[in-house]
């Protein structure tokens, strides 16, 4: 069963070309690594899979939701972790919960059963009224994960994942990337930790300036070509 | 032994520089809007216009009736625009010194110059360039118009004046907290309520005396507790932020904001009640609170409006309203819609009918400061018209903000709904409003309008 279909976009700010005539799509269990150069397009690409930047042209579907026909239903079906965290500075880590758990309609029992579950997992059990200012850049990081962990969305879409994790704070996210994966989430990874994508993902898809480069399954994925040939 | 420094020589080269590098800005800026000949058709065009206009044209003799009502007007309130004037500069106050002083000048005083004395010389640089745009305004008022020289040069002389006395009272006032600033606000606007219903020449001149005396206090202690930061960041934001050069890089300049209020008050720390509004209500708050310079400039500016319409009477003042609530709606809008558009909000979501009913709360307390000149219209023009012309100027609040939001929503949705039929109801009930003083049996419409704003309410709403 498809989950995500991206189909021919593009993304133009006025003649810069960012996205040019990508089209992929993801089937339920299964994860991407998404992987290319800095500047390749990789971040312009989930923002606009994420409804944040407009596409120029193009179609993009979750779960059979059109982006541009049933934005609210299709902003329902897929959860981010962004690379750096954007959390709002004025509510403490628990109303940051709360947010996630009212945005996706989850009830108080399940929020509260998974907040424990992962603020145990990720040690922030003692931080649930502190505000993000007040902790560390990791903490921060590991608060927008739970976040984003807390609704079960056929799509997730993880930015870097693994930047400003401590060594078990990985170890954790995967064991639980893996267990969204087994319950039929179709996950996003967007990484230069190709080690770790490796481990992890089925398929891959290259970007390079905006365009799909390669992609296939992640068995067949080599190396990313430099981006001179200096 | 050096030689002192000439502080003049050292300003003005900042200052050509500066202005150097703006031309070349907004060149570079016009270059990506305007070519060559575009650039001369809109002269010619331009030319054509002012000189079929204003010179070929009977310009004076069709608008002389209007010539002769504005002089009337204008001598007869002469002496209300002492006590209005001044909520120009303490609306200002909450987003700009008064005195452009950027890191620039900032720098400048690093070297062997007085800060006090670049000041100066900003703000009589300041002055002197009002002072040009006024006179070429007052040149083309007298030239074109049957307005007497006299009439036209005593305003001119009165809001120079105020430009000038203005000054050390905006700066402090920028200084200052923002409840002193939103008292200064409310201040200002009862003392215009009292101007308005009493002896504005009196009141008018009190208000005056008060300003002169404010200068000699503040201006002994021009530079003490000045948060220079704060002060250079508008100064540059001011000078570099150029509406062209935004438009034509898709870049827009940002004030810096701090806003830690809600660190500091432990109830805020409370998790929600799970399921409620008061999520929502939080968000609004926080965003509105961010913002809330343009919240008071938008204030300011409606608050003005109504004054400026009640100074010119009773019948304006409904169309004033108007005005106001038109304005007002459409600027909710804006803040609505960029709402979704920023931190992690536009990530999550949208519960939008929550999100608009918390932000529709906001905007109503948000208004009530709009009873200020209401009130005074009130109190000058009672009868028994006042309590069905308040009827009617909520009704009609409520249901623009009502429709306009709606509307907004399916938008931000991107739900594809047909808001023809409400636009014209809310123009039908705008015009409604503006005409009562031409027309007070319109007055009545207040019934339907009431009653189409709680059916609207009742309407099913998106998921």
């Amino acid at each position: 069963m498809k989950i995500l279909e991206v189909i021919n976009v593009n993304k133009y700010i006025k003649d810069a070309r960012l996205i040019h005539n990508v089209s992929f799509s993801l089937e339920a269990g299964k994860v991407l690594g998404l992987v290319g150069h800095n500047g390749a397009g990789k971040s312009t690409l989930i923002k606009t899979i994420m409804g944040v930047f407009e596409k120029t042209a193009g179609e993009i579907r979750i779960s059979g939701y059109d982006q541009d026909d049933n934005l609210l239903s299709y902003k329902q079906c897929l959860s981010y972790i962004p690379e750096e965290p954007l959390l709002v500075t004025e509510l403490t880590v628990m109303q940051h919960f709360q947010l996630y758990g009212m945005s996706y309609g989850l009830s108080k029992q399940e929020l509260d059963e998974r907040v424990e579950r992962y603020v145990a997992g990720f040690e922030l059990g003692d931080k649930l009224n502190d505000y993000p200012d007040a902790l560390s850049k990791g903490m921060r990081q590991k608060v927008q994960t739970i976040c984003a962990l807390l609704p079960n969305t056929p799509l997730l879409i993880i930015d870097e994942p693994f930047m400003g994790l401590d060594i078990y704070a990985m170890d954790y996210l995967v064991t639980l990337i893996k267990e969204k994966v087994a319950g039929g989430t179709a996950v996003i990874l967007s990484t230069h930790q190709l080690e770790r994508v490796k481990d992890i993902a089925d398929y891959y898809l290259m970007l390079q300036e905006g365009e799909v480069q390669e992609e296939g399954s992640i068995a067949d994925f080599e190396v990313i070509q430099r981006r001179t040939n200096v | 032994m050096n030689q002192p420094a000439s502080l003049h020589k050292a300003y003005t080269f900042i200052r050509r520089q500066r202005m150097r590098k703006k031309i070349k800005l907004y060149k570079m800026a016009l270059g990506v809007f305007i070519d060559k000949t575009i650039a001369t058709y809109l002269l010619l065009i331009g030319g054509y216009t002012f000189v079929s206009v204003f010179i070929l044209g009977d310009f004076q003799e069709t608008f002389h009736d209007t010539f002769v009502f504005v002089e009337q007007f204008g001598q007869e309130r002469f002496w209300l625009i002492l006590t209005i004037l001044p909520i120009r500069y303490v609306n200002q106050a909450f987003t700009k010194p008064g005195v452009i002083f950027s890191s620039s000048e900032f720098q400048l005083a690093m070297l062997p110059y007085k800060r006090l004395k670049i000041w100066l010389y900003s703000a009589v640089v300041k002055w002197l360039s009002q002072l040009v745009i006024l006179s070429v305004v007052g040149a083309f008022i007298i030239w074109l118009t049957t307005l007497p020289a006299m009439l036209v040069l005593a305003y001119i002389g009165l809001i120079m004046l105020y430009n000038i006395i203005m000054t050390i009272p905006q700066w402090k006032l920028y200084q200052k907290h923002l409840i002193i600033k939103i008292g200064a606000v409310i201040l200002v606007g009862i003392v215009n309520m009292i101007g308005v219903l009493t002896q504005p020449v009196l009141v008018g001149v009190l208000l005056l005396s008060v300003i002169l005396v404010l200068n000699i206090i503040w201006g002994r202690k021009l530079l003490a507790d000045v948060d220079w930061k704060k002060v250079t960041e508008a100064g540059d934001f001011a000078i570099w932020s150029m509406l062209l050069v935004n438009r034509a890089s898709g870049i827009t300049m940002k004030q810096d904001r701090l806003y830690s209020i809600f660190e500091k008050i432990k109830l805020f720390k409370e998790p929600f009640l799970y399921g409620g509004r008061a999520i929502y209500r939080r968000l609004w708050i926080l965003y509105l609170g961010k913002n809330y310079q343009l919240l008071l400039q938008l204030l300011g500016a409606v608050i003005a409006l109504m004054f400026v319409a009640l100074y010119l009477g009773d019948v304006y003042f409904h169309i004033g309203v108007a005005i106001s609530i038109y304005v007002y709606t459409q600027s909710a809008v804006a803040f609505f819609t960029r709402r979704f558009h920023v931190d992690i909000v536009q990530i999550l979501p949208w519960a939008l009918n929550d999100y608009k009913d918390a932000f529709k709360e906001w905007m109503l307390y948000i208004s009530i400061p709009l009873f200020i000149p209401i009130s005074a219209y009130a109190v000058s023009n009672w009868s028994f018209w006042i309590p069905l012309i308040f009827l009617l100027y909520g009704s009609v609040f409520l249901l623009s903000l009502e429709i306009v939001l709606a509307k907004t929503v399916s938008l931000v949705a991107k739900e594809r709904v047909n808001h023809f039929g409400n636009e014209m109801l809310l123009l039908v009930a705008l015009i409604c409003l503006a005409v009562i003083g031409y027309v007070p049996v319109v007055t009545f419409s207040f019934v339907v309008f009431l009653w189409v704003y709680f059916k609207k309410r009742k309407q099913p709403k998106f998921a």
